[in-house]
């Protein structure tokens, strides 16, 4: 369904463009779009080759502070009220301010970028965390404990797997805005990547560029959720079922 | 029977601090508990009846008075006792991310059975549980009754001399409870389990128990302790005998009187 909406806007793009005669320079056709993915290939992936290195990094670096971040928070009362308002303070700062302020800080290499994605993905990924920590249902916990667990076999066999599935809706948020960060990163300064094809591109009025440059930016964005989805599917087997079992009124 | 005695509370007392003061849930219980012997405790609703198991289990600790879990040579004290009985509390708590297997064994897992055995032991009990064909399952799929019958097996499983059962029936319907009450009588037949249950049904405390102990409203004190007459193995039509009905009639006029006693509607769950 979405896929056929979204080929009837590209069709009626086509025509408009073509009835109005629009200039190129101005809003190219998706044929043209299409050429100019197929024409400038190789440039393309090389500059996408840059924004995933920087995409990766800072999303490794959000989900290990993000977790870290949220296991202090939920397990560590001091933390959770000197930590967790600064967490969410750190989100009404524009991001966009800050990035060329990190340029100056730490250099115009690769690290100021893995930085800002750092800094807007690691959010929902602690927010979330944190809720499926404390989710969990205590009465749980207690049953371990009359079992003779330890703290550390209830964490293991009761925290770890109730939060997952609230971590990876952290980390399907986080995926998606990750790309965003890299652009924003790159925009403020860069020799490379797609967020810095598209201001070369745009003052050059290589329209079909920019477009082009935006078409890959989220397949790339795409990618990644859907790479996180696969992998929430495989571990949290139980969790769908269980939703699947709910949808059909399986268990009332 | 006079084998020796298992679990021994004395005198044991339990206040929570509240907004206004304490709040005394527990003001004097005593039991003993022997081999082989189950001890039922009823009482009227918000009584304290499940914090007696918590305290048991080792999960809260008495305000004053002692609790002594013994044989084996064994004296467990004060503080001690977690992973020394097994506990099964109202709930199911069956975790959804694991089958009916991996529930199962949860208590051996924890005890650092190696993964094969514990299979094995669970697996060789599955028929008795009626969970046959049913090991690679999810919680959500099954039953309320054969949900609790994972739990209990859960419980058994975890291989602890001293049995807690939370009122095991409490939330299945009326004919599930009766079938898995008539199961479980089969199943102490079986194996002669010690233990101690918590219920609010005096036909079910009579019927699966060894002493019944009465208890009063909030803060509860022993009011009664009946020894059930009747002779082993029990079976559900002993319920329909003039001295069963009897029984149950005085307890229930013990009960009536405390709960006119407990507080009103609003009354925390045990």
């Amino acid at each position: 369904m979405p896929l056929l909406l979204l080929a009837a806007l590209v069709g009626l793009w086509e025509l408009l463009v073509r009835a109005f005669q629009t200039p190129r320079w101005l809003l190219p056709p998706p044929s043209a779009i299409g050429h100019e993915i197929v024409a400038s290939s190789a440039l393309l992936a090389r500059h996408a080759l840059v924004t995933t290195e920087e995409v990766a990094a800072g999303f490794a670096v959000a989900l290990a502070t993000g977790v870290g971040l949220a296991l202090a928070i939920a397990y560590w009362r001091v933390a959770a009220r000197a930590i967790y308002p600064l967490v969410i303070a750190s989100q009404t700062i524009p991001i966009i301010a800050i990035a060329p302020l990190l340029l100056v800080w730490v250099g115009y290499d690769l690290r100021p970028k893995v930085i800002v994605v750092a800094l807007i993905s690691f959010f929902p990924i602690v927010v979330n965390m944190v809720d499926g920590l404390r989710a969990v249902d205590p009465e749980m916990v207690n049953m371990l404990r009359s079992l003779g667990a330890s703290r550390w076999q209830v964490f293991r066999k009761v925290q770890v797997p109730g939060s997952l599935p609230y971590l990876f809706s952290g980390i399907k948020i986080a995926a998606a805005v990750s790309v965003i960060g890299a652009v924003i990163g790159e925009w403020v300064g860069a020799s490379a990547g797609l967020g810095y094809l598209m201001v070369q591109a745009a003052p050059r009025f290589q329209t079909s560029l920019v477009f082009a440059s935006v078409l890959v930016l989220s397949a790339l964005g795409i990618a990644l959720f859907l790479l996180v989805a696969g992998a929430e599917r495989l571990s949290l087997r139980w969790h769908h079922s269980a939703k699947r079992a709910k949808a059909l009124d399986l268990n009332p | 029977m006079a084998s020796e005695p298992v679990l021994q509370l004395t005198a044991v007392a339990k206040a929570y601090a509240s907004g206004q003061g304490e709040l005394r849930v527990l003001q004097d219980v005593s039991l003993v508990v022997r081999r082989g012997e189950m001890v039922s405790l009823i009482g009227p609703s918000g009584c304290g009846k499940s914090t007696v198991l918590n305290i048991v289990a080792g999960l809260e600790e008495p305000t004053s008075g002692s609790v002594a879990l013994l044989g084996d040579g064994a004296n467990f004290r004060d503080g001690r006792r977690l992973g020394r009985v097994a506990y099964m509390p109202q709930k199911d708590l069956l975790l959804p991310w694991r089958t009916v297997l991996g529930n199962a064994v949860l208590g051996l897992e924890v005890q650092g059975v190696g993964p094969r055995l514990a299979r094995e032991r669970a697996e060789a009990l599955l028929d008795t549980f009626g969970l046959s064909g049913f090991a690679r399952e999810y919680p959500h799929n099954l039953s309320g009754g054969m949900r609790q019958r994972v739990a209990f097996l859960r419980t058994i499983l975890a291989d602890k001399p001293l049995v807690l059962l939370d009122e095991p029936f409490g939330a299945l319907d009326a004919l599930t409870r009766a079938e898995m009450q008539a199961w479980l009588l089969d199943l102490w037949a079986g194996v002669g389990r010690t233990g101690v249950m918590v219920t609010h049904d005096v036909e079910e405390a009579l019927l699966l128990s060894h002493w019944v102990y009465v208890l009063s409203a909030r803060p509860a004190r022993v009011q009664q302790v009946v020894q059930v007459p009747l002779p082993w193995p029990r079976s559900r039509r002993m319920a329909a005998t003039a001295e069963f009905t009897a029984l149950k009639a005085s307890i229930l006029d013990v009960l009536w009187d405390q709960q006119r006693l407990a507080a009103p509607p609003e009354a925390p769950h045990t």
